[in-house]
């Protein structure tokens, strides 16, 4: 939310600066506009009346050039009261001869501002001859004041008019603009202030829910999804974010898929380990404490010899196991292989175990030039397991056949096969048909679902079909 | 008489852990391997005072033979590697007598065994060892024909000889045995005492020091 108010003050000020800016420069120069042109429209208006006054006074005074003073003033005020009825002053040598308004004018003051027109500033361009504006305020009423002085060259009498203009409306009425622009304007920025509030909590609302997700990513939830249309930034932020924990959800899934598999081996190994330690345990106990003869003697030490080499055999296969579960593909390292050279060493390696039991291995490879991609150390001991578990089930003088097409790697026995039930769990780590037999042939029942894993490793299927009593066939899909 | 245990368990080495243990102890004892060869041979021959039986059989399970044992009266014992409570709980609640998880040690199988038997009225009552006679009702002790006086702590220590003959025992455990886990004894406490029982009874030779062990009580059965 920071983002965000940062983003909607740091805006709203601008938009508040700019506007207000206009608003009083706009308000200010209409109101001196406005009074500009009145000025200037009185301005013409006066000198016009002026002009009518000064031609009268020149009809006038050539008609009584020689009549006294008296009469001359009377004439003035005549003509004065003719032009410019009751709105203007005159006066003579600064004293007031006619009044014809309800004020009373400073006539020095006002002939003084005159004087000083450049203190008014040059603040108007408008091309004009007129003074500027003269602005008294007198009696609560603004007025806007003209004055002339006339010389002693146009007619022999000096004199000066002030006359005046109420503008005491006009400014009324110009306050009143400037309230309500300044409301109008306060309105507009409100506004655009809400518009942008919302607008921009729009425009934040996925960086928001971007947040949220990344919180219930932390917290473990990969599945949330943030909002992706669209080409904005931001979408291609949710994207990429989407992403990310789809992938993090993928990477802790095998994680877990492998601590799995590791936690249920551990399991089924401390499973494991209690048989023997209950036997070694239980005869070095008996050996110490019983008074037992010679021949119970050597028998416990027997199981207990036995029982080691039980646990040595099964610590070496964990080994392998956990091996392949932790460096995976590492040490896998596929190379093209001739088939049937490869069958050739299976042979070779098997011949005395099966001399033992008569077994006579036939190796079939179609076509004979048949070859293929794996990991030769994995997939023999793949096969050796085959041909092992092979031999186990079968009687003596009977046969394997180890064959190789194009789509599998078969081992087939004519023993006594696996019973349906077991069929599932036999590549289970630990799973033994026939338990004590097993143990007794010296087997700890992880050589099947050591096989699997590097069938998995090589993306090959393992499977296996048994008839109980028929024999048993185990096969790579490659 | 010698008390008859019936011991099944698929594990040769551990079946015969067992009864090599019972025998020299005094019992007799018969053997199955198979869940369904046990269930066969006590068809025909149940004339038992326990059985050891373990849960996870080839053939018949340990639950599934638990029924026809009782059916003969045979208290049964599982034995098990699963230490889970539910499976504890199943055996017991279905009638078995007491429940010992693998890995074991054999004097807790000696002792839960006399607790069942004792429970069951099969010990022994009179026993004689050559000239000595003890009374297990009245706690008596006689050696030929005359009363010997024992302290009860030191026929106590008698007993654990008599009850694990031929087998050596600790001083740690004839003192946890005696006086119970808690009590921080001196394991001289216990030489005083199997000497004491050695001049009362005359056994200076029957019971036998083993050298960092113990003390075994040495008889032939």
């Amino acid at each position: 939310m920071k983002l965000f108010t940062r983003i909607f003050l740091q805006v709203a000020r601008v938009i508040l600066i700019l506007s207000s800016t206009v608003f009083f420069y706009t308000s200010y120069r209409w109101k001196n506009q406005s009074i500009q042109y009145i000025n200037n429209y009185e301005y013409s208006k006066f000198q016009n009346n002026l002009l009518q006054f000064e031609e009268k006074l020149r009809l006038t005074s050539s008609q009584s050039a020689d009549s006294d003073e008296r009469v001359r003033n009377r004439i003035l005020i005549y003509a004065f009261r003719q032009i410019f009825h009751d709105s203007a002053v005159l006066y003579q040598d600064g004293k007031e001869v006619h009044n014809g308004t309800t004020y009373d004018f400073d006539i020095q003051g006002i002939q003084k501002q005159m004087g000083n027109v450049e203190l008014h500033g040059k603040w108007y361009d408008m091309d004009t001859y007129v003074y500027d504006p003269i602005v008294s305020k007198i009696d609560g009423k603004t007025l806007l004041l003209f004055c002339y002085s006339s010389t002693e060259s146009t007619t022999n009498l000096k004199y000066q008019i002030v006359t005046y203009k109420d503008i005491s409306d006009v400014l009324a009425s110009n306050q009143i603009l400037f309230y309500q622009v300044g409301a109008l304007t306060l309105i507009l920025l409100l506004l655009t202030g809400t518009i942008l509030f919302f607008s921009l909590r729009k425009i934040m609302a996925p960086l928001t829910r971007l947040k949220e997700a990344a919180v219930s990513v932390s917290e473990g939830n990969y599945d949330i999804k943030v909002p992706a249309e669209g080409d904005t930034e931001l979408a291609q932020v949710g994207q990429s974010f989407n992403q990310m924990s789809a992938k993090v959800k993928e990477q802790i899934e095998s994680l877990s898929a492998i601590n799995q598999t590791q936690r249920q081996l551990m399991g089924s190994l401390a499973h494991e380990l209690k048989t023997p330690m209950t036997s070694i345990l239980g005869y070095a106990d008996t050996l110490l404490t019983v008074r037992l003869q010679r021949q119970q003697q050597e028998r416990a030490l027997s199981y207990i010899s036995n029982e080691c080499r039980r646990l040595s055999r099964l610590s070496v296969k964990m080994l392998e196991l956990t091996g392949l579960y932790e460096t995976g593909e590492a040490r896998f390292a596929p190379a093209e292989i001739s088939v049937k050279a490869f069958l050739e060493d299976v042979r070779q390696l098997n011949l005395y175990r099966l001399k033992e039991k008569n077994i006579h291995l036939e190796i079939q490879c179609e076509p004979a030039d048949l070859k293929k991609t794996f990991d030769k150390d994995l997939m023999l001991s793949v096969v050796n397991n085959f041909i092992d578990n092979a031999a186990k089930a079968s009687l003596e003088n009977s046969k394997i056949i180890l064959s190789a097409t194009a789509g599998k790697l078969m081992v087939q026995d004519f023993g006594k096969g696996i019973p349906a039930e077991d069929l599932e769990k036999v590549t289970e780590a630990f799973y033994m048909v026939d338990k004590s037999r097993s143990r007794a042939n010296g087997s700890v029942g992880l050589g099947l679902a050591l096989c699997k894993k590097i069938a998995d490793i090589h993306g090959f299927q393992l499977k296996i079909e048994s008839e109980l009593g028929e024999g048993t066939r185990i096969f790579i899909e490659w | 008489m010698k008390a008859r245990i019936l011991v099944i368990e698929d594990e040769p080495a551990i079946n015969d852990l067992l009864c090599m243990n019972l025998e020299v102890t005094g019992y007799e004892t018969v053997s199955y391997f198979n869940g369904n060869e046990a269930s066969e041979g006590i068809a025909r021959d149940h004339d038992f005072q326990c059985a050891l039986v373990d849960i996870m059989l080839p053939g018949k399970d340990g639950y599934t033979l638990l029924p026809e044992l009782k059916h003969y009266g045979i208290p049964v014992i599982f034995l098990t590697a699963r230490a889970d409570l539910a499976s504890k709980v199943k055996g017991l609640k279905e009638g078995a007598e007491d429940y010992i998880v693998k890995p074991f040690e054999m004097l807790e199988v000696m002792v839960r065994l006399e607790k069942v038997l004792e429970r069951h009225g099969n010990i022994q009552e009179q026993i004689q060892i050559e000239d000595v006679a003890i009374d297990t009702v009245s706690h008596t002790v006689t050696r030929k024909g005359e009363e010997v006086y024992l302290k009860p702590m030191e026929y106590n220590c008698l007993m654990m000889f008599v009850r694990n003959p031929n087998k050596a025992l600790t001083r740690e455990q004839l003192l946890a045995g005696l006086w119970g886990v808690e009590f921080e004894g001196e394991t001289r406490t216990v030489d005083a005492h199997v000497g004491r029982i050695r001049k009362k009874l005359g056994w200076q030779d029957k019971i036998k020091t083993i050298p960092r062990i113990g003390y075994r009580l040495e008889v032939e059965l």
